[in-house]
């Protein structure tokens, strides 16, 4: 199986994108209302040690992914038992972001169109970019970062028009409590969840950082969320920002310049479809080469489409309306996902930490030849 | 709508299927064909309106017994 | 490979072409009512809609013509549903771009209006709402208009040419949702009614509805709305008015408001509230009616510091009456305690209502007058 390996600055930009992914669109941090900001800056402080941990766990094992490591620090059927679990959790975040896209397209843009076209579409083209592999998203990724960062940033400057810094203030009106549930949940979704990429990704030990590239994608992406973040505050207020499900798309239409620039909120659109096809094509490429490893198959790729297949219908199947979904996204998530981002990363990085111990002292592990 | 279902499924497994084959690779075969047999008959019980069961009940519930009623935002 | 290549490009080919257009299903311009306005007024129990449909005729010459239909239901979406009775097409109300919402249905309580519009997708929330202050609001709407075909359009264009006029505050569908969601903050809406001039019926959009919580209160007049926008800090234009008396010689003065800037200080003090009023003005002297000059030296001075009075005085007396006829905090004096004096906004919001009663208020207004137009002088008047 050929090497698949991406330049740093593609993971940083495909992990910005993926970061930006659903969070552009549903919005976070409403619950901290007009400190939404602080608990986005908070949120970060608490992903940086996590990152840490999920570069770390690349790095000490250059060329190798998630499955490899795990083959390697529990041995075969304890690896595959982790990666199960693992591979269930990125599988279903697939269908749950497939399934905010479908919903966002159908209140906003198609409620007459059935609801596998949009699901259809997306995850065929998902499919295939998945099938091509890391490097073909790295590249992808680099390119539409700059027409996405454009959009972005001109349409929030179209936006200060109608901002009003009052709505920021008064700072820690509820006090620091909300701020600080919020930034867990924020941590929660989106940023634990990059451990996903250390699945996807092979790094090469000498061209590539992954700490570099986990820390300054999240940057990147965090430059943009906190941008759309407060751009949504100061306009809409934390009051309103509650009352809609996509706050971003009501945001934009309000835009009305001299009567001929308005109703852009198809800008919202497209940035949703993009960094959402990033997401979902990531999820399904962990979620495919976990399917590999499980069964000892050998190629991830020819099991990539029967899972996005599998993965579309549960995006369906997975809530019965937007409500639940709502629901689940803002409350049980954060739970829920906590043992898959942070206690089972946690667990593996120390087995891997030992047992990097106890090979050669210069740190670097021998592994086992692939089979 | 069926019959579009049916025809990306089809599609998919042409494509796959036939390099597949030719190699000779019945492991994969075997997994390849649970899952998509899976996923297919879940389209077509959606699309006849059965309700399929839903992780996220079970899972809510799950995670609600340990945390206790969860804030709604 | 090559041929099992182009099948599978053909495929696609095929395919794409197909999603191309983006769409599911389509609908024909043709098919649309296209709704530029509706009124909402109360019919006993239900609610009675005025619609007026633009139809454009293509052809010679694009030929832009209204219709109005009227319909009655239980709820809003159910008397909107219930056109399809009378009109052949299903209204479409992405251009629309004024709501007027009658006396009554604003008295009872514009929470159904308000919540059909922002939940349903189509009406923008750029969409401007008007509030009738006598008559039906359908009759507004049935209005033939007078500068353009479109009396719906006609009604949005003179709500934002009140920039200049000032005595309207315009606003739109998610500013005054916001507004009402605001604690410390009620909300209006500008208003809208009908006068005779000359036998002709034309509306007239001036002054404002007074709204609590969600319940019309009250009206204030056109000048009273200019204050209310003045302390609000939405002014951005219009005319400030007096007369300057010199012995028996009457002279009348116009300033034009070039910029405008309010700022509300609370103080907290002894447990007492009182509240900063700080406008800041510059104006452009437009008229000097009469042969006096108050362009220059003392009587300058002296003009500006009479308008200054009678600001502050508007100001004052505005607040006055909102906080005792209406018990209505219009201004925002509630919103600008909680973001200055946080602390102190969490003591007294439970009781707010009653506090607001009693906020002593302070006015300093400035009005820099920055140029007296074209002429530096009076009309000379030789014999």
């Amino acid at each position: 199986m050929r090497m698949e390996i991406i330049s740093n600055r593609q993971g940083i930009t495909l992990i910005a994108l993926f970061i930006m992914g659903s969070t552009l669109v549903l919005g976070i941090g409403a619950d901290a209302k007009q400190d939404a900001w602080l608990a986005i800056l908070l949120a970060v402080l608490l992903a940086v040690p996590m990152m840490a941990i999920y570069a770390r766990l690349l790095s000490l094992y250059p060329e190798k992914n998630l499955y490899d490591i795990l083959d390697t620090v529990f041995g075969k059927l304890f690896g595959r038992l982790v990666a199960l679990l693992f591979t269930w959790y990125v599988f279903h975040l697939g269908a749950m972001v497939l399934r905010n896209f479908q919903e966002f397209i159908k209140v906003v843009a198609f409620p007459e169109t059935p609801e596998f076209v949009p699901i259809m579409l997306m995850g065929i083209l998902c499919i295939w970019a998945a099938k091509e592999g890391v490097e073909l998203l790295g590249r992808w990724s680099q390119f539409i970062m700059i027409i996405l960062s454009a959009i972005i940033v001109i349409v929030v400057l179209l936006c200060m028009k109608d901002a009003d810094f009052d709505n920021l203030r008064p700072v820690l009106y509820n006090g620091v409590g909300p701020v600080i549930s919020s930034a867990f949940g924020i941590f929660s979704f989106p940023y634990a969840e990059t451990f996903v990429f250390t699945a996807v990704f092979t790094f090469s030990k000498v061209r590539n950082s992954p700490l570099k590239v986990y820390l300054k994608g999240l940057i990147l992406g965090t430059v943009f969320v906190l941008l759309v973040s407060l751009r949504n505050l100061l306009v809409l207020g934390p009051d309103l920002i509650e009352q809609v499900y996509f706050p971003s798309y009501a945001v934009v239409g309000i835009v009305n310049i001299g009567d001929f620039l308005q109703r852009i909120e198809v800008t919202v659109a497209v940035v949703f479809l993009f960094s959402g096809f990033a997401k979902i094509s990531v999820c399904l490429l962990a979620a495919s080469k976990g399917v590999d490893y499980i069964f000892g198959l050998g190629n991830y790729r020819q099991i990539v489409a029967p899972v996005g297949l599998l993965m579309m219908v549960s995006s369906h199947i997975i809530y019965q309306s937007i409500m639940e979904m709502q629901e689940w996204a803002f409350d049980i998530y954060k739970y829920y996902a906590f043992p898959f981002q942070v206690l089972l990363p946690v667990v593996i990085w120390i087995a891997a930490e030992l047992k990097a111990k106890r090979a050669k002292p210069d740190g670097s592990v021998r592994h086992p030849p692939r089979v | 709508m069926p019959i579009l279902c049916t025809m990306v499924y089809i599609s998919f497994a042409l494509i796959d299927l036939i390099p597949i084959v030719r190699n000779k690779r019945w492991k994969v075969l075997a997994v390849y064909a649970v899952l998509i047999l899976a996923s297919y008959t879940f389209s077509m019980l959606t699309e006849q309106g059965i309700q399929l069961p839903s992780p996220a009940g079970p899972l809510k519930d799950l995670v609600t017994s340990i945390v206790g009623i969860p804030k709604t935002s | 490979m090559k041929r099992r290549k182009i099948w599978i490009l053909l495929l696609c080919y095929l395919l794409i072409s197909s999603v191309l257009s983006g769409c599911w299903n389509y609908r024909e311009v043709e098919s649309f009512a296209i709704i530029s306005g509706f009124a909402v007024d109360k019919k006993d129990e239900n609610y009675l809609l005025t619609f007026e449909i633009v139809n454009v005729e293509s052809g010679k010459d694009t030929v832009i013509s209204t219709k109005h239909v009227t319909s009655e239901g239980t709820t809003v979406f159910d008397a909107v549903r219930k056109t399809i009775k009378m009109v052949g097409k299903r209204l479409y109300f992405s251009h629309a771009e004024v709501v007027i919402l009658s006396k009554e249905v604003a008295e009872e309580g514009i929470v159904p209006i308000l919540d059909w519009v922002a939940r349903d997708a189509e009406p923008r929330s750029t969409l401007h709402y008007l509030v009738s202050k006598e008559g039906p609001a359908g009759e507004i709407l049935e209005q033939q208009s007078m500068t353009s075909d479109v009396l719906a359009y006609e009604l949005s264009d003179m709500l934002k040419a009140q920039r200049s006029l000032s005595n309207a505050l315009d606003t739109e569908e998610w500013q005054f949702m916001r507004d009402m969601a605001t604690k410390g903050l009620s909300a209006t809406l500008p208003t809208v009614r009908l006068t005779n001039d000359d036998n002709k019926v034309l509306p007239e959009i001036s002054g404002a509805a007074i709204f609590k919580e969600d319940k019309l209160v009250g009206f204030i007049d056109g000048e009273d709305t200019m204050t209310m926008m003045f302390i609000k800090d939405e002014i951005k234009g219009g005319l400030l008015v007096n007369k300057e008396y010199k012995g028996d010689s009457v002279t009348n003065m116009s300033l034009e408001i070039l910029t405008s800037k309010t700022k509300l200080k609370p103080r907290y003090a002894d447990n007492k509230i009182t509240m900063e009023i700080v406008t800041e003005t510059n104006v452009a002297i437009d008229e000097n009616g009469g042969r006096d000059n108050y362009l220059e030296g003392e009587a300058l001075a002296k003009l500006k510091s009479d308008f200054e009075t009678m600001l502050q005085d508007n100001i004052r007396n505005l607040v006055k009456s909102m906080q005792e006829e209406y018990d209505c905090d219009t201004f925002g004096f509630g919103r600008a305690i909680k973001i200055k004096l946080p602390r102190v906004w969490k003591q007294i919001e439970p009781q707010w209502s009653e506090v607001y009663k009693t906020v002593e208020v302070e006015v300093h207004s400035t009005i820099n007058i920055r140029n007296t137009s074209f002429e530096s002088k009076p009309v000379k008047v030789g014999d």
